[in-house]
């Protein structure tokens, strides 16, 4: 009895134990089973490993990341997973030393053998007495966060290689454009000269290729500047029918050169004032029309523009340009919008170009929200129809565009004198040589750099200064600027045109904001710069008009009667005369000046007796007396106040002769 | 006048106008009667450190300040050439149609005086010319009146020796 109450007890007793260590196991399991979903669970992989190198557990995600199964990893070197097997030594080597490693980034492999990058973070495990039996740790696999990162850095130097890129391109641009001044500039003074009709002929066929490289760096530019999005679209009140009339009367020329004819046929209920931007409606014609002329080996070319409808303040126009050439191949059709793409590359040799002028022409339409389509058939001639919407305005626009027209070719001479900072050498003859050639009696000093610029501003009075943007020491902007803000009106106040070799419409802004009334850009035209000039002089309240002079002002003419005479015909003899006026004369010009500026009379008297002489050889006889009143007011100290005036009349009238008599030398050579 | 072409009669010319200079070279080259040698200053200066190789005629400008405005005037030349060969032929030349500068010249020692201008050069040249032959006048007089002076010698001598030819054939000797 007592045996089976002890055996009851004791049976209770271990039920009561089993059921208490069931609970205690449950209790451990589902701890155990929370935390293994939640190890599991984590993205970051978990791994137990062997001293020698053996995976003893890991989680879900180590299997994930790596590729292998769960068996298949516990049989496996550790190693193994490394895509470096030094790796492992260096982390155990750091493992040992220090006990625990932070963020060691490794390069780990997969099963199927693809890279991953990671990082690290591993603690060494140890036993009762303190030996180390293992290590744990947390993989993060960061190949993603990494690569993305590489795309941003990326992403950044391409950004940065786009902005070089545009700078290039205008540096280069007007790297380019200077020299391409000179050659131009050049060419067109060589074609005043007497050539024969041959040389003539290669003249032109060099100013043809000149203007046609020109275009190219201009295609390249835009489409630069369109790419990225530096393009910007003016929005001003125009007449549509003057721009286009515009065109045709430039291209008309090209057209006839080919015998095609061009026509315009334009609808009269276009409204007059339309707002937007000409410039690049113009470019857009222009490029379609003179492709037109291009593929057309006969035929005509017609331009075409209707309206469609007009609603609240906007006009919807059609333009089309049709031509009778050579066409498009059908599967061409597609990408002859497309940049670089011509019909064919037989059409590159036969035609030239850069295959970018359609491109410009698409991309311009798009950011004028039109739409362009091109209808062709291959031996018959194109047509590229576009959509434009322009808005209507009610303000007239402004007249200058008669105003600008001003005919200028009745002033024969130009009594002024010019400063020019310019720092190329043939452009400074260029241009000299282009406004000499229209005014002989024009005088103009030269200064390289901004510095010098503004010492001989400082020292003489100018009626205009040419100021090229780029130069040495003192840029034009700022050579601007100081004659702007440092001088006392009215010589601040002289007209200032820049000659700017960037063909971007920023730099136009940093001329006129640098305080420059004008600005012209390279490659610069005679009949261009002249009425820019003229324009400027007639705006500026300094410069009196009675120095434009018109033919009946023209001052006298050197006339070689006396030294004939003197000489006796003896050709050597004159010619040896010749050359010594030539040399000696600017000198003495440059005395005279000096010596009158500087109030010096006896030097005065001196250099304006000696002078007479020259006078009378070149039989400028009025100037002769000019010059005799000059050494008697000087010697008598009597009319000071005239001299100035008398000797400013000597310089232009001896520097127009001195051109005269280097022709009548190269003309008896 | 074959005889005297042979011999190279020297010429200075000073002015600081290179034109004048080379017109008048020229003119006297072609035009003189004589063979001229011509040496040409663009400064009294330069032409006074060669007046000691004796020129037969300067023709000196008046105003010689055009070039270097220190120059000396022809007036203080002219003194200098003077003081340095007297009895030197000098040839002023000069814009001037002042009577005064003209007197002034004169009575400094210049020979004669030739306002510039068209016939500058030809009255340039006739003086000279004038002045070349005025010296071969005179030397041609001084020559021959010593030729003059030893024939009347020669027949002094003659005399004399006639003279003790017949004393001495007559015996009286």
């Amino acid at each position: 009895m007592e045996e089976n109450l002890l055996i009851q007890k004791l049976r209770e007793l271990l039920a009561r134990d089993f059921v208490h260590r069931k609970s205690i196991e449950s209790d451990l399991y589902r701890s155990e089973e929370k935390y293994r979903m939640l190890i599991d669970q984590l993205t970051d992989a978990i791994y137990l490993s062997t001293l020698d190198g053996t995976f003893t557990g890991c989680n879900r995600a180590l299997l994930e990341m790596l590729g292998y199964s769960y068996k298949e990893l516990m049989q496996l070197s550790v190693s193994a997973i490394y895509a470096h097997p030094d790796d492992r030594r260096h982390l155990l080597q750091q493992l040992i030393d220090k006990g625990e490693v932070r963020d060691y980034e490794v390069q780990l492999k997969r099963k199927n053998g693809e890279l991953i990058d990671c990082l690290v973070n591993s603690s060494v495990r140890r036993d009762q007495n303190h030996e180390i039996v293992g290590f744990q740790g947390i993989i993060r696999d960061i190949t993603l966060r990494k690569k993305t990162f590489e795309l941003q850095r990326a992403k950044d130097l391409a950004e940065r290689a786009n902005k070089f890129k545009a700078e290039f391109l205008a540096n280069m641009s007007h790297e380019i454009r200077t020299p391409m001044n000179a050659i131009g500039g050049m060419l067109q003074l060589l074609n005043k000269t007497n050539l024969e009709p041959k040389q003539h002929e290669y003249l032109d066929g060099m100013q043809t290729a000149v203007d046609s490289l020109l275009q190219i760096i201009n295609d390249i530019l835009d489409f630069s500047k369109i790419e990225a999005g530096k393009m910007e679209l003016d929005n001003r009140p125009f007449s549509l029918q003057q721009t286009v009339e515009a065109i045709i009367s430039t291209i008309r020329f090209k057209a006839e050169e080919k015998g095609l004819e061009l026509v315009l046929d334009m609808d009269p209920s276009i409204p007059p004032n339309l707002q937007g931007d000409p410039l690049r409606i113009n470019q857009i014609l222009l490029n379609l029309i003179s492709n037109a002329i291009k593929f057309t080996p006969e035929g005509e070319v017609r331009v075409t523009i209707r309206l469609i409808d007009k609603l609240d303040h906007k006009a919807r126009l059609f333009f089309s340009v049709k031509d009778t050439g050579i066409g498009i191949e059908q599967e061409k059709l597609q990408d002859i919008f497309e940049s670089f793409t011509q019909a064919s590359t037989d059409t590159t040799r036969l035609y030239g170009g850069t295959g970018l002028g359609l491109a410009i022409v698409k991309k311009l339409i798009d950011m004028l929200n039109g739409a362009i389509m091109v209808r062709s058939r291959k031996g018959q001639g194109s047509e590229f129809i576009f959509e434009l919407e322009l808005s209507q305005t009610d303000n007239v626009q402004p007249a200058s565009q008669s105003e600008q027209e001003k005919d200028w070719s009745t002033v024969q001479d130009l009594q002024a004198r010019f400063l020019m900072a310019e720092d190329h050498a043939l452009n400074q003859l260029v241009t000299t040589e282009m406004l000499k050639g229209r005014f002989p009696s024009l005088q103009i000093d030269v200064a390289e750099t901004g510095r010098q610029a503004i010492s001989l501003f400082e020292d003489h009075n100018y009626d205009l200064v040419l100021m090229d943007v780029q130069m040495p020491e003192m840029d034009g902007h700022e050579a601007a600027r100081y004659i702007r803000t440092h001088f006392p009106k009215p010589k601040s106040e002289v007209p200032i045109l820049a000659f700017t070799a960037y063909a971007t419409s920023g730099e136009a802004e940093k001329c006129l904001e640098a305080g420059m009334n004008d600005y012209i850009s390279k490659p610069v035209r005679a009949t261009q710069l002249i009425s820019k000039i003229m324009q400027m002089l007639d705006a500026s309240e300094q410069f009196s008009k009675e120095h434009f002079l018109h033919e009946s002002k023209v001052q006298e003419h050197i006339s070689f009667e006396y030294l004939n005479t003197v000489t006796e015909d003896d050709e050597e003899l004159k010619l040896r005369m010749m050359r010594i006026m030539l040399d000696e004369t600017p000198m003495e010009l440059k005395s005279l000046e000096e010596a009158a500026a500087a109030s010096q009379w006896d030097n005065l008297r001196a250099v304006a007796h000696k002078m007479k002489s020259t006078m009378q050889f070149l039989g400028l006889e009025d100037t002769l007396e000019t010059v005799k009143f000059i050494e008697v007011s000087a010697r008598e100290r009597t009319h000071l106040e005239q001299i100035p005036e008398k000797v400013r009349s000597v310089v232009q009238v001896c520097t127009r002769a001195l051109g005269a008599l280097q022709e009548e030398i190269d003309r008896i050579k | 006048m074959d005889t005297t072409k042979k011999k190279r009669y020297r010429v200075f010319l000073v002015d600081d106008d290179t034109k004048h200079l080379v017109m008048l070279k020229n003119h006297l080259e072609k035009k003189s009667d004589y063979d001229l040698e011509i040496n040409i200053f663009s400064s009294g200066e330069a032409c006074l450190e060669r007046i000691q190789e004796n020129p037969d005629v300067v023709v000196l400008d008046y105003y010689l300040d055009g070039i270097r405005t220190d120059a000396a005037n022809g007036l203080e030349i002219l003194r200098k050439i003077l003081r340095a060969n007297p009895g030197q032929d000098v040839i002023m030349m000069s814009g001037q149609d002042n009577i005064k500068v003209a007197i002034d010249t004169i009575d400094n020692g210049a020979y004669d005086y030739i306002i510039k201008g068209e016939s500058a050069y030809l009255r340039a040249q006739m003086i000279i010319d004038h002045i070349i032959r005025n010296k071969n006048l005179s030397r041609y007089l001084r020559d021959s009146r010593r030729k003059e002076n030893i024939l009347i010698g020669i027949v002094i001598f003659m005399f004399f020796l006639l003279l003790l030819v017949s004393l001495a054939s007559r015996g009286i000797v």
